[in-house]
């Protein structure tokens, strides 16, 4: 009996830890879509309202489940005037968001170059350099939603083959 | 009179670190200051009270340039971060003028490398040089003229003129401060204010800066002629004040503000009465009796009137300062 509640408890730990690494690819991809917005909003407030890029952020940090504590704190520390520039602040601030750990290492070069790119261009150029970020990070969604549902596949099965490998070893 | 608001925190926000605490020790308010100069690899200067004085390392004033803190070009970089509010795409077209307004209505001006294009200054990049001009406010100093421009429940169409550094803009902001709030005696006038350059209101996102008093609408940044029309079509002003008119099209919206009924006071570069009918644009509104008052500024005088006119020329009010200084030097040495 024992035995048996052992391999129940280890089979379903390794499905739940598939289940995990599968869910980390879902959030990815709402981060993504949010980040897409987010810059969807941005071009926006430039081209539309030339807004300045703390009044956008504070604008963001109403929006969105996942940034809008990114979004403010970029806002607060803008607005604090402390000596820091824009890509010094961005990058610490992603440091400290909680959802950069469901990114990949790509994913987060791709946003410090955001960073990088932002604020201190001519707006010509600034638009045309969210249309690009834009672009990139619409393929870069399209190819996490494609591979995503045989990846999660593959974690759950992964994760389920792993806990019987291990009862039956452990038996 | 100095209306100098006493907020120097407004200022101290745009200048860098290390040059914001040491100016924070110097000063306790903005009463005084009149331009902070930074330059790159330049020492910090500061015209306090019509003279200029070097910051010192230590803080203070000082006019030992070898005590002298200077600024570097990260920090002049810094500063700009700051001006721009971390976002340069939004003032290209202040750049492209050469000076940004910041929140309290100061005026930054900037120089640095030009990109010319097309016969045009394309933007500017590089910029080594700031001059940040704190506002100052005139509050009252219109007042003796406006019963010279009240005309029954209304006013006459009135024409500033003197030439530039005079202070024209100056008593065209305390007029329309003083006609928008109205008095005891006098109803306040709904006032649209065409503000191409930002000088009047000093608008800074959109809230002028500059007390144009409660009944005023301010079209920021927008040509004049064309400002004049849309407020004749959307705000239904009493009066449109604009300042510096001076080409065919602001000429022609002028008068065509005038000839549907509402007052129009302008500020334009004159010397004299003279001067002004031989202007090509402005001499035949002047002919045509357009205007019905003419107020001339005296000359290497800032804000102090001169002559009024009406509309055929003839003077109406003329101020002698050769008997006030007489009075005043008399005040000086009796002292």
């Amino acid at each position: 009996m024992i035995k048996f509640i052992g391999v129940l408890l280890i089979v379903s730990g390794g499905i739940l830890a598939g289940n995990y690494f599968a869910e980390k690819g879902r959030i990815r991809i709402h981060i993504l879509e949010e980040l897409e917005q987010a810059l969807q909003f941005i071009y926006g407030g430039i081209e539309y309202a030339a807004e300045d890029i703390a009044e956008i952020f504070a604008s963001l940090a109403l929006r969105g489940r996942y940034c809008s504590g990114f979004w403010l704190r970029m806002y607060d520390r803008l607005s604090e005037r402390t000596g820091c520039d824009l890509y010094s602040i961005w990058v610490s601030e992603l440091d400290n968001s909680s959802w950069i750990k469901y990114l990949l290492y790509e994913d987060r070069l791709f946003l410090e170059e955001v960073g990088k790119n932002t604020g201190n261009l001519d707006r010509q150029s600034q638009l045309h350099t969210l249309e690009i970020f834009k672009d990139r990070i619409s393929s870069m969604i399209k190819a996490a939603k494609s591979g995503y549902k045989d990846r999660a596949r593959v974690c759950h099965a992964t994760g389920a083959a792993a806990g019987i490998f291990i009862s039956i070893l452990l038996i | 009179m100095d209306g100098s608001r006493d907020n120097i925190g407004q200022v101290l926000q745009i200048l860098p670190v290390q040059a914001r605490k040491m100016v924070r020790e110097t000063f306790d308010c903005l009463y005084g200051i009149q331009e902070i100069r930074l330059r790159a690899g330049r020492p910090l200067i500061i015209v306090y009270r019509g003279n200029e004085y070097f910051l010192g390392i230590n803080s203070g004033l000082t006019h030992n340039i070898k005590k002298a803190y200077c600024i570097s070009a990260s920090e002049i970089r810094e500063a700009m971060d700051y001006i721009s509010s971390y976002s340069r795409y939004a003032f290209e077209e202040e750049l492209r003028q050469g000076y940004i307004t910041v929140q309290g209505g100061h005026r930054v001006g900037v120089a640095g490398k030009i990109l010319w294009e097309n016969g045009r200054v394309k933007n500017m990049s590089n910029i080594s040089f700031l001059n940040i001009r704190v506002a100052h406010q005139a509050m009252g100093c219109s007042k003796e003229i406006i019963p010279y421009i009240m005309h029954n429940d209304s006013i006459y169409n009135t024409l500033l003129i003197s030439p530039p550094r005079c202070g024209k803009t100056t008593l065209l902001r305390d007029m329309i401060r003083i006609l928008s709030d109205g008095d005891g005696h006098r109803r306040g006038f709904t006032v649209g204010v065409v503000d191409e350059r930002s000088e009047l209101g000093a608008c800074y996102k959109g809230c002028p800066q500059n007390d144009l008093g409660c009944r005023s609408d301010i079209l920021d940044g927008c040509p004049k002629a064309e400002g004049m029309m849309m407020l004749v079509r959307s705000m239904a002003p009493e009066i449109i004040a604009v300042d510096e008119i001076g080409s065919n099209k602001d000429a022609s919206a002028a008068s065509y503000v005038m000839n549907c009924g509402i007052r129009v006071i302008a500020t334009v570069h004159g010397i004299d009465m003279g001067d002004i009918r031989n202007k090509p644009v402005l001499g035949s509104l002047v002919k045509e009796q357009a205007f019905q008052r003419y107020i001339l500024l005296e000359a290497g005088q800032t804000g102090k009137i001169s002559q009024i006119f009406d509309e055929r020329g003839s003077v109406i009010y003329k101020h002698d300062y050769n008997v006030s200084r007489d009075k005043s030097t008399d005040g000086v040495k009796s002292a």
